[in-house]
């Protein structure tokens, strides 16, 4: 092989495999490529490039070597693959032969030693023909099915396709399915672009799948259905007062396509922007189930932030959505959800504001406005709208004081605990009001006694000394200003990590850890009131009558 | 010129310069670049597998010689399928052009000229 004409090793790299039939492959790839390579490097230098430049300039009209190298070793690889094949599966035939001679020999019981030695050698041989690594390989195919006769499909899969690095290659079109030859076993991503002429538009996706050993993969793909889009206006009747509450609500539109949304769209639906959340899955031959989910937002305008192959137009608290088929029409009940909206983006679901049901939209009975867009209506039930305000206020709060119960009768108990505070939006300890914040969701370290709460340094959460300082902090009066109790925060709960123990002097020493508990707050709209569970009781109790801990 | 209208005729090419005589791969590129008067200029590396693609169909056959610089070299060489389907590439490209040259009101003769 040459030895290429980089410095730092030849631009091709190594051969994806190292067995035998790959080195001299490589090795032929490599020579010809390094002619060609040493070629362009004469054309330059004689242009008056140096050395470096010519080499550059050669590699940069050359395009990527190892690209290049990896390709060709596959067309060559393709011919061997089913050569091994073919010497495979006749070697098979031998060893069952040999099997059946033996056999046949022993029951006879005229089988001289020689003769069987002789055909388990021959089994043997014939065994070690049959090498496993050669089945390594298998045809890779996707059919994207008949209906797309006007789409323009480009599809590439990325992963072991020679065997080793991840690589990506283009699959070969025709028609509706795309062929990727023989690629090495492995787990794969396959990527497809599916252009479609109006209203269709250009869509991708993506699907992840394994290639297993001695097998083929055909992936049958089925694209949305040819189905016009059916433009339905979804009106909700928010409540004044709701309406610029940042709310959203989320809803199940049925199933919207064949194939492609195994639940249909989710959509998130507020009274100024509207986004989907769409979980898409893919059958295989080899059983799996492909899922990929995807969310993407409007932007308030409406235009869509992402692609998408969905017409979405807001009016003032109206927003069209183009869904396809008839089935999302024939069962418009949706499944609704109340999430609070963070600023600038969609709060994940927070257990403790969220809460669904299912509710019938009104349709117009007509179906279709004279315009004919389907109008859906969602009228709540005042008392739903009275559950979802509630939720709302307790979640909008901007004050919410963190008052922990502590049992009073072990108010000196010689105990503090390590927990994390968690919650939305903002988190300020409210004696600092210049305070750095967080947006969003956070999950903040704390540290919890009878005297209140105090943040510590998420890096040194867990260091004994950290929590002596803090102690320390907790006990000095002209300190006390770094003790909070209250933040300026929504939506909290407590998760308590750990206990600490005190020793004589109350220093600090390493406790037990017990299991993760969430202590959701209870009370009213301002304060998160934690009531420790009875065993946290219990532990505190027995910190305070100096007895060892009792829960694990 | 585009690089995808070349690549779509990229083996047509190596087709049509081998049909003058056996070469190896950088000698192709360098042909393909002179003979459309530096107007055709592929990236050299795609080169490659159409070449291999092309020996896999038996289009083209291939055996290793030496550079004078001593160096391992492949040459190509067209075969009698190869030479066949360098011919009905070349008919179907010259209706092709016939018929975009129609569209754009030129005369292919212009165009040659």
């Amino acid at each position: 092989m040459s030895d290429g004409i980089g410095l730092d090793g030849p631009p091709w790299g190594e051969p994806p495999s190292d067995d035998r039939d790959s080195r001299m492959v490589w090795s032929d790839i490599a020579d010809e490529l390094a002619d060609h390579l040493a070629c362009a490097e004469r054309r330059e230098t004689l242009g008056g490039a140096c050395e470096t430049q010519a080499r550059e300039r050669a590699i940069g009209r050359f395009g990527s070597p190892r690209s290049i190298a990896l390709q060709l070793y596959w067309i060559a690889m393709k011919d061997k693959v089913i050569a091994y094949r073919s010497i495979a599966a006749g070697s098979v035939v031998v060893a069952l032969a040999a099997v059946v001679a033996v056999f046949v020999l022993v029951n006879r019981q005229n089988a001289t030693v020689e003769q069987v030695q002789t055909l388990m050698a021959q089994l043997a041989e014939a065994n070690e023909r049959v090498d496993p690594v050669k089945y390594q390989w298998g045809e890779v195919e996707a059919d994207f099915g008949s209906l797309l006769d006007d789409a323009v499909i480009r599809a590439s899969i990325s992963g072991p396709v020679f065997g080793g690095e991840e690589t990506r290659i283009q699959g070969e079109v025709d028609g509706g399915s795309v062929s990727f030859g023989q690629v090495h076993v492995g787990k794969y991503k396959l990527s497809a672009t599916i252009e479609r002429p109006q209203p269709w538009g250009r869509v991708h996706r993506s699907f992840d799948f394994t290639l297993h050993p001695g097998t083929n993969e055909r992936l049958e793909i089925t694209p949305p259905a040819d189905e016009p889009l059916v433009p339905v206006r979804m009106n909700v009747n928010w409540p004044d007062d709701l309406r610029d509450a940042g709310l959203v609500l989320a809803l199940d539109a049925g199933s919207t396509s064949r194939g492609w949304s195994a639940g249909g769209a989710r959509l998130l639906v507020g009274p100024d922007r509207i986004a989907s959340v769409e979980t898409f899955y893919s059958p295989s031959t080899s059983g799996e189930t492909r899922v990929h989910d995807l969310q993407r937002e409007l932007h308030p305008s409406g235009a869509l932030s992402g692609w998408s192959d969905r017409v979405m137009l807001p009016s003032h608290q109206q927003f069209f959505i183009a869904l396809q088929g008839p089935s999302a029409i024939a069962s418009p009940d949706v499944e609704i959800g109340v999430r609070s909206r963070a600023v600038g983006g969609f709060l994940p679901t927070d257990p403790r504001i969220f809460d669904g049901w299912r509710v019938g939209w009104s349709t117009n009975p007509d179906r279709a406005s004279p315009d004919g867009v389907i109008e859906w209506t969602l009228d709540l039930p005042d008392a739903q709208w009275d559950h979802i305000r509630r939720h709302w206020r307790f979640s909008t709060d901007q004050i919410m004081e963190v008052d922990v119960e502590w049992p009073v009768e072990y108010a000196d108990a010689p105990i503090a605990f390590v927990a994390l505070l968690n919650g939305h939006d903002v988190l300020r300890p409210s004696t600092e009001a210049s305070a750095p914040t967080m947006p969003s969701i956070w999950s903040h370290p704390v540290v919890v006694t009878s005297s209140g709460v105090a943040t510590v340094d998420a890096a040194r959460m867990w260091e004994p000394s950290l929590w002596k300082e803090t102690l320390q902090r907790m006990r000095e009066p002209e300190h006390r200003s770094a003790v909070h109790s209250s933040f300026e925060t929504r939506s909290v709960t407590l998760r308590l990590l750990g206990e600490i123990r005190l020793d004589d002097e109350g220093e600090p020493t390493p406790g037990s850890r017990f299991t993760r508990i969430n202590i959701a707050g209870s009370g009213d709209r301002t304060v998160f009131q934690v009531r420790f569970p009875q065993l946290i009781e219990e532990l505190i109790g027995n910190a305070a009558r100096g007895q060892t801990p009792g829960p694990g | 010129m585009s690089a995808d209208l070349i690549h779509g005729a990229l083996d047509m090419l190596i087709l049509e310069v081998l049909s003058k005589g056996r070469g190896y791969g950088y000698q192709i590129a360098q042909a393909v670049l002179s003979e459309s008067g530096d107007r055709l200029e592929i990236k050299e590396g795609s080169l490659y597998p159409a070449l291999h693609r092309l020996e896999r169909k038996k289009w083209v056959q291939s055996e290793w010689g030496e550079s004078p610089e001593g160096r391992r070299r492949k040459y190509y060489t067209l075969t009698g399928t190869g030479a066949a389907a360098r011919r009905e590439k070349r008919d179907r490209w010259t209706d092709f052009a016939k018929g975009v040259s129609g569209v754009l009101g030129q005369d292919l003769r212009e165009v040659a000229s």
